[in-house]
């Protein structure tokens, strides 16, 4: 199933000597929730990326008040410098795993549906997308890069069968 | 990429902004039940109005019966397609399964191919159009899960007959509200629309018998029209004189075309 999610995505980077560097990222919408924050490690010089965020909709934004956890994967393979302080990752492709949380979301199916009743979960789902990068290294403070994302197509967010 | 010029930097700049202020289109949970968007309100409403107010062709009344839209799309474009060249239609019923997983994007996909019907469409919930916040949105969108309307003599009435989801607590079907629906001096027809016949696993079991019974007992109830099954069925399961009429998925690319005449049917096979 194809969901138009479109988000975009704040970057906050304090690399350190060595590899790999910690991420904090901030998110606007994409599926997870209408903000969401998370801790990333990266490796093969910054090429992958693997985090955990957590997401939140207030009741005012989404009709009820939904949160959610999410297992992230990246990978950008190429990045340009485009001038001192500033390099560019066109393409940056990942998957996620998103166990949403909320009142009439659940990971198992009530006891009234005997196994296999419905063939999905009703809260876990996978997800992929394709996103740019613009990464500015700032020259002082505690975080070292500021890196804005924008995800490039819809997301791909579909169910997860049981 | 060394040198880029300003024009570039602007570009760049440009398209960003784009991106992050140029479309409103955010999507922040597939499992949200309201967005940027707005989904049409109170639809099964609008719709009676709608056929209520329009002018009566003769006194048969001509109606598109279907099942099961989730998820199949493209059918239901074509389905739409063919309706639209039926002449004399009065409305649609379309027997719940609106949607797969009860979400608001299914609704707005749903919903988008419904909304270019030229004749009036009305629709009863289905088991999967309660899952997750599915409920909530189906009563927002079509309005509420049980409502009735009377047309030339014959009183339809929509109700939720999906006794699993609220598990088998012995509320739905709510008797009480169909024994109002069905009490009545005026000498009108009754047909039921229900997405869960009570002969279904998935009906509750200890309603079933007085469920049945409440139709039985009106000399003048004439069918329950039910989707789930995917599948036609026209049978009289109860040794009564109510007929259980269930029609196919939308997939199976045909419906049933009904025409109802003092309490008749008489059912026919379009394809398409």
């Amino acid at each position: 199933m194809l969901i138009g999610c479109l988000g975009n995505e704040k970057i906050l980077a304090k690399p350190k000597n060595r590899l790999p560097i910690s991420l904090v990222q901030m998110q606007f919408a994409g599926s997870i929730g209408m903000v969401s924050l998370g801790y990333f490690k990266t490796g093969l010089r910054e090429r992958i990326k693997v985090g955990v965020m957590g997401g939140y909709t207030p009741e005012e934004f989404g009709g009820k008040r939904l949160g959610s956890i999410t297992l992230k994967f990246g990978y950008t393979p190429i990045r340009f410098l485009i001038k001192n302080r500033l390099e560019w990752k066109p393409i940056a492709a990942g998957i996620f795993l998103t166990q949403h949380l909320g009142e009439n979301l659940h990971l198992r199916w009530p006891k009234q549906y005997k196994r296999g009743y419905y063939y999905w979960t009703n809260s876990l789902r996978q997800h992929a997308f394709v996103a740019t990068h613009i990464n500015y290294l700032l020259k002082k403070g505690l975080f070292k890069r500021l890196d804005f994302i924008q995800n490039l197509t819809p997301m791909i967010c579909m169910y997860t069968a049981i | 990429m060394k040198g880029i010029g300003k024009l570039w930097w602007l570009l760049l700049l440009l398209a960003e902004l784009f991106f992050v202020y140029g479309c409103e289109k955010f999507e922040f949970s597939p499992y949200q039940t309201k967005g940027a968007e707005p989904l049409p309100q109170q639809i099964n409403a609008r719709q009676i109005d709608r056929l209520i107010n329009a002018p009566h062709q003769d006194d048969t009344i001509t109606v598109i019966f279907i099942g099961d839209s989730q998820r199949f799309y493209d059918e239901l474009d074509d389905l739409v397609h063919k309706a639209n060249q039926l002449p004399s239609v009065d409305f649609l019923i379309l027997a719940g399964d609106i949607t797969d997983f009860g979400l608001r994007k299914e609704y707005a996909w749903i919903l988008e191919r419904l909304e270019r019907l030229r004749m009036p469409y009305m629709a009863a919930i289905g088991n999967h159009d309660l899952v997750a916040n599915g409920s909530e949105i189906f009563e927002s969108t079509f309005g509420p899960k049980n409502f009735s309307f009377v047309y030339h003599q014959h009183k339809f009435i929509f109700h939720d007959t999906n006794g699993r989801e609220y598990g088998f607590n012995e509320s739905v079907p709510s008797i009480p509200w169909l024994r109002t629906q069905m009490i009545t001096e005026e000498p009108y027809w009754y047909i039921g629309v229900a997405h869960m016949p009570p002969h279904h696993e998935d009906f509750d079991r200890n309603l079933e018998h007085e469920y049945v019974g409440l139709w039985s007992s009106n000399p003048r109830s004439v069918a329950i029209l039910s989707g789930h099954n995917h599948d036609t069925g026209d049978a009289y399961h109860y040794n009564d004189h109510v007929r259980y009429i269930t029609s196919n998925a939308v997939e199976k690319r045909s419906f049933l075309l009904l025409k109802i005449h003092k309490g008749q049917i008489a059912k026919q096979l379009i394809e398409y």
